[in-house]
C-alpha cells in the first residue's frame, strides 16, 4: 500500500482532458482514441493497459504530438504544469520534448540512430536542453549511461549501435530520454521486444531512476505482469477508450469491467488449482471503422444485455477513484471476477 | 580478372568484319600492298599470337601506336582522358548537387504536388534519348538563342581560358546531367522515403531535434548509403556512355576517340580502351566498398 500513499499528496503534473485522435487514412478518417481524460500526480506510475489496437499508444504518442503527418489532435486538452501542449507551437513543444517530458519506445533494436556513436546521440539530447558544452556535455553523457548501469560508460560512448544487445540499447535508450531530468517519462511498452530477464532488469532499473530523480511514469503496456510490477494507478483502454481506472490494487482485487476481468482471467496461472486451458476473451478488439453501437465491448461481453447495444456509456465513478464504463457492473450486478488469486502473484 | 575482360575483348574485336589495311588504304592499291603492310602490322599471325604480342608489350607499359595515325596509344589517350573526365565529373556533381535535394524534398512532401511535378520530370529525364535532348539543346541554345557554341571544347583560337572552357562545357555536361538527375532522383526519394519510416527519426523528435535536422542530419545521413552505390555505378557508364553526346558536341574525349577508332578498326587503341574501362569499372567497385565502409559503420572489412 505504501506505494500509493506516499505519493498522493504530490502535485498534479500532466492532465489529459477529452482527448481524441483521428488519423487520414486513404479509406477516410479513424478516430483511435476518442474522448480519453487522464491525470498523473508528480511522481506517480500510471499504466495504461490494453490490448494491440486499443489506443494506448497513441494516446501516449498524442501528448508530445507525435503521431506523424496523418495524425492530429482533434478535441481535448493535454496540460503539463498548466500549460496546453495540444495548442502550443512546435518551437515551444520542441523545447518541451526531452526536457520535460521524455519517450522511450517499444523497439530499442530500431530505436537507435545507426549511423551515429552513441555518445553523440545522447550528446545531442544534452545539447539540445541545456547549457552544457564539448567536455561538460561529454561527461554528462557518459554519467548517465553510468547511472543506467551500463558497464563502461566511456567504451559506450564511442560505439555505435549495432555493437550492443537489445538489452544494452534499451538501457541507452532510458539514458537518452533521462538526460535531461524530465518531470515525466513516457515508456511506450519499453520491455516487450526483451527476454524476460532484461525485462526485470529494466523495470527494477526504471523504478530506481524513478526513485532517485522523482519523475512520473506514464508506461504503456500489454502486459499485466508488468502492470503488477510497476503501476500505482492503472488505466483499462478498450477500442480507443478507457473502460475502467483505479489504482493497482482495486485493479487485480476487484476489478469491475467485464473486460478488466476477461484480461486477468486470460492470465496463465502456475497455480496448481487452476488447471486446464487458459481462457482468453473471445472475438478480437473491432475495427475502428466498425465500431459496434452502444458499449463498444458489448459484443464480445459475457454480461452484455440489451441495453447494452444502445447508448455508449458513460466513465462513472463506483467509489473513490475508481471507475468504470459499464452500467451493469455499476448497478453491482456483476459476479466479481475469478482473477483474484493471479493478482496475489 | 583483367587478363579475362582483354582476352574476350580481343576475340570481339577480332570477329568483327574488316581489318584496318582495307580501311584506310586507296581501294586502288595493288594487293600486293596490302598484304605486305598487314605483314608489317602483324595481323597475319594467328590472333593468339597477336594477343600474346600485344600482352607481352602492354607488361612493359607499352600499349602500341595506333594503326591510324601511327601515334602512341598512351598519348592518344592521355590526350583525351582530361576532357572525358571533365565532361563526366561535371554531370555527376550536377547530378548529386540536383538530384539529393530535390529527392529529399520530394520524400519528406510525397504525394504533393511538388513530388507528383518531380516525379514526372524524373521520368521524362530518364526516358528522353540524349541525342535527342543534345540537338534540341543545340538548336534552341545555340542557334536559336545563340547563348553558348554548339560544340567542341574551346574556341578555335584556343585563347579563352578555363572559363572559355566552362562556357562550351553547360552543354554537353548539362544533357548528361539530365539523365542522371532523371535516375537519381528516384534512388534518393525512394532511399529517403524508407529512412522516413524509421523509429529513430521519432526517438530524435521525442528528444526535440528540429525536424529540419532529423530531416537533413538523422534521415538524410541513412539514406545516402544506398545512393553512394547507385552514383558509383554512374561513374563508369559516365565515362564509357558519354560516347553519343562527345559525338554530338564533338568533346575531345575518349567517347570521340572510341568512335573513330572503331570505324576505322584501329585495334590497338581499342584494346587500350577496354583496358581503361574495366580498370575503370573495377576502381569504381572498390571506391564504392570503401566509402560505404566509411559511411556505413555496421560494415567493417577485417
Amino acid at each position: 500500500m505504501s506505494r500509493i500513499q506516499e505519493r498522493t499528496d504530490d502535485g498534479l503534473l500532466l492532465e489529459v482532458e477529452g482527448l481524441s485522435v483521428s488519423f487520414q487514412t486513404r479509406n477516410g478518417e479513424v478516430v483511435p482514441v476518442d474522448g480519453i481524460s487522464l491525470a498523473v500526480q508528480a511522481g506517480e506510475t500510471v499504466c495504461i493497459v490494453g490490448e494491440s489496437g486499443s489506443g494506448k499508444s497513441v494516446t501516449s504518442l498524442s501528448i508530445l504530438r507525435l503521431l506523424g503527418d496523418n495524425g492530429r489532435i482533434r478535441e481535448g486538452d493535454v496540460r503539463l504544469k498548466g500549460e496546453n501542449l495540444a495548442s502550443l507551437s512546435e518551437e515551444r513543444l520542441r523545447r518541451i520534448r526531452g526536457k520535460e517530458i521524455s519517450m522511450i519506445f517499444q523497439e530499442p533494436m530500431t530505436s537507435l540512430n545507426p549511423v551515429f556513436p552513441i555518445g553523440s546521440q545522447l550528446v545531442e539530447a544534452i545539447k539540445l536542453h541545456t547549457d552544457l558544452r564539448g567536455r561538460a556535455a561529454k561527461s554528462r553523457a557518459v554519467e548517465v549511461l553510468r547511472d543506467v548501469g551500463i558497464a563502461r560508460p566511456e567504451a559506450v560512448y564511442n560505439d555505435y549501435p549495432h555493437a550492443l544487445s537489445g538489452g544494452m540499447r534499451q538501457r541507452v535508450v532510458i539514458a537518452m530520454a533521462l538526460a535531461c531530468q524530465p518531470s515525466l517519462l513516457i515508456a511506450d511498452e519499453p520491455t516487450t521486444a526483451l527476454d524476460v530477464t532484461i525485462q526485470a532488469q529494466i523495470l527494477e532499473l526504471l523504478k530506481q531512476l524513478q526513485e532517485r530523480n522523482g519523475m512520473a511514469i506514464l508506461l504503456i503496456t500489454h502486459d499485466l505482469g508488468v502492470v503488477a510490477e510497476m503501476a500505482d494507478r492503472v488505466i483499462v483502454m478498450y477500442a480507443g477508450q478507457i473502460v475502467e481506472e483505479a489504482d493497482v490494487y482495486s485493479i487485480f482485487e476487484n476489478p469491475r469491467h467485464p473486460y478488466t476481468q476477461g484480461l486477468l482471467r486470460s492470465l496463465p496461472s502456475t497455480l496448481a488449482d487452476h488447471p486446464g486451458r487458459l481462457e482468453a476473451i473471445p472475438g478480437s478488439v473491432p475495427s475502428l471503422r466498425h465500431l459496434p453501437a452502444g458499449c463498444r465491448f458489448h459484443p464480445r461481453c459475457p454480461h452484455a444485455e440489451e441495453a447494452c447495444k444502445r447508448g455508449e456509456p458513460e466513465l462513472e465513478s463506483i467509489g473513490g477513484s475508481h471507475k468504470v464504463r459499464c452500467p451493469v457492473a455499476f448497478r453491482g450486478n456483476l459476479p466479481l471476477a475469478a482473477g483474484a488469486e493471479e493478482a496475489e502473484r | 580478372m583483367l587478363l579475362g575482360v582483354t582476352v574476350i575483348n580481343f576475340i570481339i574485336i577480332k570477329l568483327a568484319p574488316g581489318n584496318p589495311v582495307d580501311m584506310f588504304i586507296d581501294p586502288n592499291t595493288p594487293p600486293e600492298l596490302l598484304e605486305a603492310k598487314k605483314e608489317m602490322l602483324g595481323l597475319n599471325s594467328p590472333f593468339y599470337e597477336q594477343y600474346w604480342q600485344w600482352l607481352r608489350n602492354l607488361l612493359h607499359g607499352d600499349f602500341g601506336y595506333s594503326f591510324s595515325s601511327y601515334a602512341p596509344v598512351s598519348k592518344m589517350i592521355g590526350d583525351r582522358l582530361g576532357p572525358t573526365l571533365l565532361l563526366a565529373f561535371t554531370a555527376l556533381a550536377a547530378g548529386l548537387l540536383i538530384a539529393i535535394p530535390i529527392g529529399v524534398f520530394s520524400a519528406v512532401k510525397h504525394n504533393s504536388k511538388f513530388d507528383y511535378l518531380m516525379t514526372g520530370l524524373s521520368f521524362i529525364g530518364t526516358s528522353i534519348p540524349q541525342f535527342f535532348l543534345g540537338l534540341g539543346v543545340i538548336y534552341l541554345f545555340a542557334l536559336k538563342l545563340k547563348l553558348l557554341p554548339t560544340g567542341g571544347m574551346k574556341d578555335l583560337t584556343g585563347s579563352g581560358g578555363a572559363l572559355d572552357t566552362l562556357y562550351h562545357l553547360v552543354l554537353p555536361a548539362g544533357v548528361l546531367a539530365v539523365a542522371v538527375v532523371g535516375k537519381k532522383i528516384r534512388y534518393v526519394r525512394a532511399s529517403m522515403l524508407d529512412v522516413l519510416k524509421q523509429d529513430y527519426l521519432r526517438t530524435a523528435r521525442a528528444k526535440g531535434v528540429r525536424e529540419f535536422i532529423v530531416t537533413n542530419k538523422h534521415a538524410l545521413r541513412n539514406a545516402l548509403l544506398p545512393i553512394i552505390t547507385v552514383f558509383g555505378m554512374e561513374i563508369p557508364l559516365l565515362l564509357g556512355g558519354s560516347i553519343l553526346i562527345e559525338q554530338i558536341f564533338q568533346w575531345p574525349g575518349i567517347g570521340q576517340l572510341t568512335m573513330q577508332s572503331i570505324l576505322s578498326r584501329d585495334y590497338p587503341i581499342l584494346m587500350a580502351l577496354n583496358l581503361v574501362a574495366a580498370v575503370v569499372v573495377l576502381a569504381t567497385n572498390l571506391l564504392i566498398d570503401i566509402l560505404y565502409s566509411i559511411a556505413d559503420p555496421r560494415i567493417k572489412y577485417s
